[in-house]
């Protein structure tokens, strides 16, 4: 019963942390993506310029007096600047996209609309979850038991050529996928021709279901195996570390003494202790693979959170990028949580203290 | 012997007569009517380089958007697989900060002086920038009349050679004018440097990072001022951050002393005259930068503020005083030279060898052109009837579908306009002027003294002393009580227009079929008049306040009009709006709605009506927020059950909207039938939007970002009916 208070108090404790950290950086993020203020500015000449434009094209208004069209264009003007809620000054709005963002009430967006029609952000957002999901989830799902399948190989091979040739690649993690990803296009898509360049689906999509997740499937090959060149052979390198060192722990070598077969001692002795830096590194790379989805997905056009986030951006759409940021804040404090906890279950040397994990 | 010659010849001549005939019947077999190509697929491609692989490689037959690059170009060029055609649509210009002759900060700004400003026509070598940054993608302009444009390559080629030639490229010229006036403004030159009151005279380039031929050739141009004797200091800034510089601070500032930017047409202009208001004048833009202009004008340029003022609002009567005011406007911006033109850009618009469809001159591959004239033909150059081909844009779905304020997205419309709802006109992607497409003729009474003059033989043009508009014919709407409002009580002492559009629809036009099975009517047209006015009156339940000033606006000038007959379906229409080109002043009157013209038909449109009366949806993003509610879709997602939901009430209840006015129009029987047809086509495609277009909109993937158009089988139309506009048009 202690040991649950504890582990509740230190949940609550680092929750309170993390939501102090997002609140921080969900307010940069409006900070930063509105210049300080200073885009408002730009905005307003860009619609006033857009109004503009759209009286003095219009011939119904060539022939008005001059001045009776400006009228028209500043009430029109004011009307979008009201729309969009620029007639309030930066700070307060920074404050109200703030609170409304962290209460997940995240409100309407200024231009962009979810695939279904929406203007709410949240379906906006929610729309492209899946996506987003479906393709690194598949990705983490690969990398996890690959690189500790390959883990273990190459640690009981160790000094193979195999193994020299994965210490030998690790460096190649350091890119990034996106960058992985221009190359794979090139080198499948335009020269060799045998894999799409890019989208989630065919044109047209295909009408039955299986056709249609294979051509799914087809599709994800080569983000998926950018994230996988860009991660895998760091992971696969780090697991294998792991293993070699607890691999000659005294009580390894006591337990192979006692005739414990390879298998069993691998996973009792070797598995279980690996477990805590496994899963940490698990999480880092699921974050920096949040992180780099938007640069990767737009360059595979995959439909997901990363590629809205770079539409956002283009359109200056803040509510949009501002959620966007607001569920990415989420997420990676979520999955932190979620290390913290696991640690804790995982690695007997972390002990629940009052003051949260030693 | 003889006989035998007889029968031999008369065999030869059997023989020929049959080829003669044969022949003469290929020729004369009628087109097959429809769409010409059987399935579209609409997929994003946003990369230029990524565009012309998949040209290559077949994946996509057509990109929508132009290549600008000069390696792609070449690759064009080279590749048999690819062909292209060029369009300008946009265009670049250099301009000047007029503020001096010192900012507020007390730095001396050179180009306050409109000599040194007119001096930099010489100093460019417009030739230079096109072939060298853009890779001969492009034609040199000293004006800012687009050099294939009609103002331009039409009226008055003579004024723009000869302003071509006054000001061709002569850096010796440039120098000597500004070494003369720097001296006279008191500026001293030392070791090369122009100095003012012991300072470095210092201009502060503001050039655009991201609009080719800038940066480069901004770069190139503070080179030449550096020659010249300036310190020249450069942001390249990309748009986002350039825009609020040089629009959003007064010009006393100094942030800024010269601008590399652009502008750009997405449709050929007919009628350039009102522009030079625009970036001559205080009149237009509402920017600093312009306001301020006032005092030159009034000070050192009174003829070019008189011509272009009169230019805007149309005060000439002859198309010789037209051109006086254009000849004298012209030379006196080119004196005032707050901007110099420097070139109208091309872009090469791709498509596979295999492929034709027109491209508009000035906006390239798009809305109208595309739909009637895009088709696959094989090695022979036959047309492929019922071909599938992939359309490849930079974007897709950005924003709800709707017919009446729907995605205005230049991609978006591709689908959503006369490529699913047809039009009553056509223009011509090569000119711009207007072709009769579902208009049998057109009579156009124009007032006498107003410089109109016509080209096609479907309108014939006449002129009066006065059009007195007839008491009987609707000049508003009521949308309290739902009826026209009409010129006697509007205007109980009568009123004149300036132009009188006689339209005769062609006889079978009732009998033109919609996407769901229904026929044309007269409802359809009626809806039309009245939605497009009712969304602007603060009375109506579909009332949309970001339409008030527009509708307001157009009903100042919109004097009357009237269904005069219905058999054939005549419109009449009386209006103070009028153009140089008679083609112009025809009002169609084709179902069409909001400010883009999409296409639509009285049934559907009732049924998004309903939606909006109910406060669950909304056509507009500003009353869409206004609400609190989606901006309708037409074509999918959450707006569809809602739809849906209204379409069946209607069906119900055999719903006539407008009824007090559409009740004539619209019998008990056509309504029922209406909404039969429009639940069979949901039930069909799982959408509402029903259009009389070549193509039929098959499916929407908003995740995949997809579209998928299908050929219309009823289609009426001969399908090579419009293919004489992928042929150059000849020069007159």
């Amino acid at each position: 019963m202690k040991t649950v208070l504890k582990l509740v108090r230190f949940l609550l404790t680092r929750s309170v942390s993390l939501l102090i950290t997002v609140t921080i950086a969900v307010y940069l993020t409006v900070f930063l993506a509105n210049w300080g203020g200073q885009l408002d500015e730009a905005r307003r000449n860009n619609i006033l310029f857009a109004v503009t434009m759209q009286f003095t094209d219009n011939p119904v208004y060539q022939a008005m007096p001059r001045e009776e069209v400006n009228k028209l264009i500043q009430a029109r003007y004011e009307q979008e600047i009201k729309r969009l809620g620029l007639d309030k000054p930066f700070l307060v709005r920074s404050f109200i996209y703030l609170g409304n963002a962290m209460t997940l009430n995240l409100g309407r967006s200024e231009h962009m609309s979810s695939d279904s029609g929406s203007r709410q952000v949240k379906d906006v957002l929610l729309e492209r979850v899946p996506t987003t999901l479906l393709l690194i989830g598949t990705t983490m799902l690969i990398n996890f038991f690959l690189s500790l399948y390959l883990g273990l190989v190459l640690s009981r091979r160790y000094g193979s050529l195999m193994d020299k040739l994965t210490v030998a690649l690790a460096p190649i993690s350091s890119a990034p996928a996106w960058l992985y990803g221009i190359f794979l296009i090139l080198l499948f898509a335009a020269v060799l021709k045998w894999l799409p360049w890019g989208g989630m689906v065919d044109a047209p999509p295909p009408a039955d279901k299986l056709s249609y997740a294979l051509s799914v499937m087809k599709h994800m090959i080569l983000p998926t195996l950018a994230m996988l060149i860009s991660t895998l052979f760091a992971s696969v390198y780090a697991r294998r570390t792991f293993f070699l060192i607890y691999s000659n722990e005294d009580y390894i070598d006591l337990a192979r003494a006692k005739g414990l077969s390879p298998r069993a001692l691998e996973r009792r002795y070797i598995l279980r202790p690996t477990l805590p830096p496994i899963v940490t590194q698990f999480i880092l790379i699921l974050i920096s693979m949040w992180m780099g989805a938007t640069v990767l997905e737009t360059v595979f056009r995959w439909p997901g959170v990363g590629r809205l986030f770079y539409e956002a951006i283009n359109l200056s759409d803040t509510p949009v990028i501002v959620g966007t940021v607001v569920i990415f804040g989420y997420l990676l404090a979520l999955s932190v949580l979620l290390l913290d906890f696991v640690y804790a279950a995982l690695d007997p040397r972390v002990r629940l203290s009052s003051g949260g994990a030693r | 012997m003889l006989r035998k010659k007889s029968l031999f010849v008369l065999l030869v001549l059997a023989m020929v007569s049959a080829l003669v005939i044969t022949g003469c019947k290929k020729d004369d077999q009628p087109a097959p009517s429809g769409a010409a190509l059987g399935q579209i697929t609409f997929k994003i491609v946003d990369k230029p380089a990524e565009a012309v692989l998949q040209l290559q490689d077949g994946t996509i037959d057509i990109w929508a958007f132009n290549i600008t690059d000069q390696t792609l170009y070449e690759t064009l060029i080279e590749d048999d697989r690819l062909d292209f055609r060029i369009s300008y649509g946009s265009y670049s210009e250099i301009r000047f900060n007029h503020w001096g002759p010192t900012f507020e900060d007390g730095r001396f700004n050179p180009f306050h002086d409109h000599q040194i400003r007119e001096a930099m026509n010489w100093l460019v070598d417009r030739k230079y920038i096109v072939d060298e940054y853009l890779g001969g993608l492009g034609e040199p302009k000293w004006t800012f009349l687009g050099k294939k444009f009609p103002d331009s390559a039409i009226r008055y080629p003579h004024i723009i050679a000869e302003i071509e030639e006054h000001y061709a490229h002569n850096p010796e010229k440039a120098k000597e004018v500004v070494t003369e006036r720097m001296g006279a403004l008191g500026a001293e030159l030392k070791d090369g440097k122009w100095y003012y009151d012991g300072q470095p005279v210092t201009l502060i380039g503001l050039v655009r990072a991201d609009l080719p031929p800038y940066p480069q050739a901004g770069h190139y141009f503070s080179g030449l001022l550096e020659d010249l004797g300036f310190t020249v200091e450069i942001k390249e800034l990309p748009g986002s951050e350039a825009n609020p510089i040089w629009t959003g601070t007064h010009p006393k500032d100094g942030q800024w002393s010269f601008y590399t930017g652009g502008w750009s047409s997405p449709s050929i202009p007919r009628d350039s005259a009102h522009t030079f208001d625009q970036f001559y004048t205080h009149r237009v833009m509402p920017y600093a930068v312009f306001t301020t202009l006032q005092d030159i004008l009034e000070k050192d340029f009174p003829e070019l503020d008189e011509a272009s003022n009169r230019l805007r609002q149309k005060l000439f009567s002859t198309l010789e005083e037209r051109e006086e005011l254009f000849k004298t406007a012209l030379w006196e911006s080119m004196k005032m030279s707050n901007q110099i033109w420097i070139c109208d850009k091309g872009g090469a618009n791709p498509f596979r060898s295999n492929i034709r469809t027109a491209v508009d001159l000035a906006g390239g591959i798009g809305d109208p052109s595309w739909v009637f004239t895009t088709h696959r033909v094989d090695e022979n150059n036959n047309i492929v009837m019922g071909a599938n081909i992939n359309f490849g844009a930079p974007n897709l779905i950005l924003e709800p579908y709707n017919p009446v304020s729907g995605s205005s997205y230049t991609y978006d419309m591709l689908i959503t306009r006369k490529a699913l709802g047809d039009a009553g006109i056509l223009p011509d992607p090569r000119d711009g002027l207007y072709h009769a497409k579902r208009i049998k003729s057109a009579h156009v009474v124009m007032e006498k003294g107003l410089p109109v003059g016509k080209t096609h033989d479907w309108v014939t043009l006449e002129f009066a002393d006065e059009i007195k508009v007839p008491e009987d014919f609707w000049a508003d709407w009521d949308a309290k009580e739902q009826r026209f409002i009409t010129v006697g009580e509007k205007y109980p002492d009568g009123v004149t227009a300036k132009r009188k559009s006689v339209v005769v629809y062609p006889d079978d036009i009732f009998d033109r079929p919609l996407h769901d099975g229904s026929k044309l009517s007269v409802g359809d047209f009626v809806m039309a008049m009245i939605v497009n006015i009712d969304r602007g009156k603060p009375d109506s339940p579909i009332f949309d306040p970001s339409e008030e000033a527009t509708v307001a606006a157009s009903l100042l000038a919109l004097k009357g009009f009237k269904i005069t007959s219905t058999n054939p379906l005549t419109i009449e229409t009386y209006s103070d709006t009028w153009y140089m080109d008679a083609e112009y002043n025809v009002s169609t009157w084709w179902p069409e709605y909001g400010g883009y013209a999409w296409g639509g038909y009285w049934h559907m449109i009732a049924v998004g009506c309903l939606a909006e009366e109910a406060q669950e949806l909304a056509f507009s993003k500003v009353k869409a927020d206004e609400l609190s509610v989606d901006q309708m879709d037409y074509t999918k997602g959450e707006s569809l059950p809602i739809l849906k939901k209204h379409l069946d009430r209607a069906a119900e209840t055999n719903y006539i909207p407008y009824a007090p006015t559409l009740g004539e129009y619209i019998t008990e029987e056509e309504a029922a039938e209406r909404w039969q047809n429009l639940q069979n086509f949901y039930e069909k495609y799982g959408h509402i939007w029903v259009g009389s277009g070549p193509y039929i909109l098959k499916s929407v993937h908003a995740i995949e970002k997809v579209v998928v158009m299908e050929a219309f089988e009823a289609y009426p139309d001969p399908v090579d009916q419009w293919f004489f506009l992928l042929e150059e048009l000849a020069a007159e």
